[in-house]
């Protein structure tokens, strides 16, 4: 986590692709302080989207943060998005499912924005969880 | 009669073989078995990822993500406990690195919100007959390789 997924009618091209990745990537770590090794981006293309829809971000995040944050995360996403693909806002939509850090496990690591929150409201990197983890699977 | 329990995996393109897949399905089921008992019977299915379309750290990936539902308020014990087995037998059977394995435990109604959440994104004038089309191919794979799965890509 994150995970986010992107929707789209028509492929959109490789290119594209990497830089849109790597914008989510960018987005996502700047607002919220996240480390950029647990960013994932997935594309599924052909789908039948709503109607007036060409692209759709479903953005699996932890849960955690403040409501704050996440509508910041929300807002500079779309912002970022729709500038980079070149369409017109109202053919972009996000939507957000939140899940707790410790049902993840990625990389033996979890960081954990419930537990660290700086004073700026990004959450820092914990090792808390790796640790655990870490003993869990015996390394 | 057993609840059934999906087992969401989303996978690269060729990043496994049958074997490994059938194997990993017989593990993952016993497992389940051996920490949650009989009630519950797991459905497996395979989300393939064509290649170029998935990237960790803006890097193309090459990760498994695997998604099984725990009863709603599990103590953080047992999840993790399981949730470590569960990645040290994929391990063991896929031989890749532990970057490349990501194992989600939620709660079963967290997952239910997800998975609603995915469908939401579906034209709701043809999200009956969509999922349709998508049980039929998952059918189908079932029949022709052994094992539930369908592309990432709605139209493949």
């Amino acid at each position: 986590m994150p995970l986010y997924t992107v929707s789209s009618k028509t492929p959109i091209p490789d290119t594209m692709k990497t830089q849109l990745a790597k914008l989510i990537m960018d987005t996502h770590c700047g607002v919220t302080g996240a480390p950029e090794t647990f960013v994932n981006v997935v594309y599924s293309e052909g789908v039948p989207l709503p109607d007036g829809l060409a692209y759709h971000i479903l953005a699996g995040v932890r849960k955690g943060r403040t409501g704050d944050l996440n509508n910041q995360l929300r807002n500079e996403m779309c912002r970022q998005v729709v500038s980079l693909l070149d369409t017109p806002a109202e053919l972009f939509q996000l939507s957000m499912v939140e899940m707790p850090a410790a049902w993840i496990m990625e990389a033996i690591s979890c960081p954990n924005p419930e537990k660290k929150i700086s004073a700026n409201g990004c959450n820092k990197v914990t090792t808390d969880c790796s640790i655990v983890f870490a003993a869990l699977l015996g390394r | 009669m057993a609840k059934t329990i999906r087992m969401m995996c989303m996978m690269q393109e060729h990043g496994l073989s049958k074997q490994e897949i059938l194997q990993l399905e017989q593990h993952s089921k016993a497992l389940y078995k051996k920490y949650f008992g009989d009630a519950y019977k797991i459905m497996p299915v395979w989300i393939v990822i064509p290649r170029g379309q998935a990237y960790l750290a803006a890097k193309p990936s090459t990760t498994t993500t695997v998604t099984i539902a725990v009863e709603d308020g599990l103590s953080d014990d047992i999840r993790h406990a399981y949730m470590a087995e569960f990645c040290r037998m994929w391990m063991g059977i896929t031989q890749c690195h532990i970057n490349e394995i990501i194992f989600n435990a939620p709660d079963q109604s967290v997952s239910e919100n997800f998975i609603n959440a995915q469908l939401e994104r579906i034209n709701p004038r043809i999200r009956k007959f969509t999922m349709l089309l998508m049980l039929i191919k998952l059918f189908k794979s079932k029949l022709t390789r052994g094992y539930f799965s369908m592309s990432m890509n709605m139209n493949q």
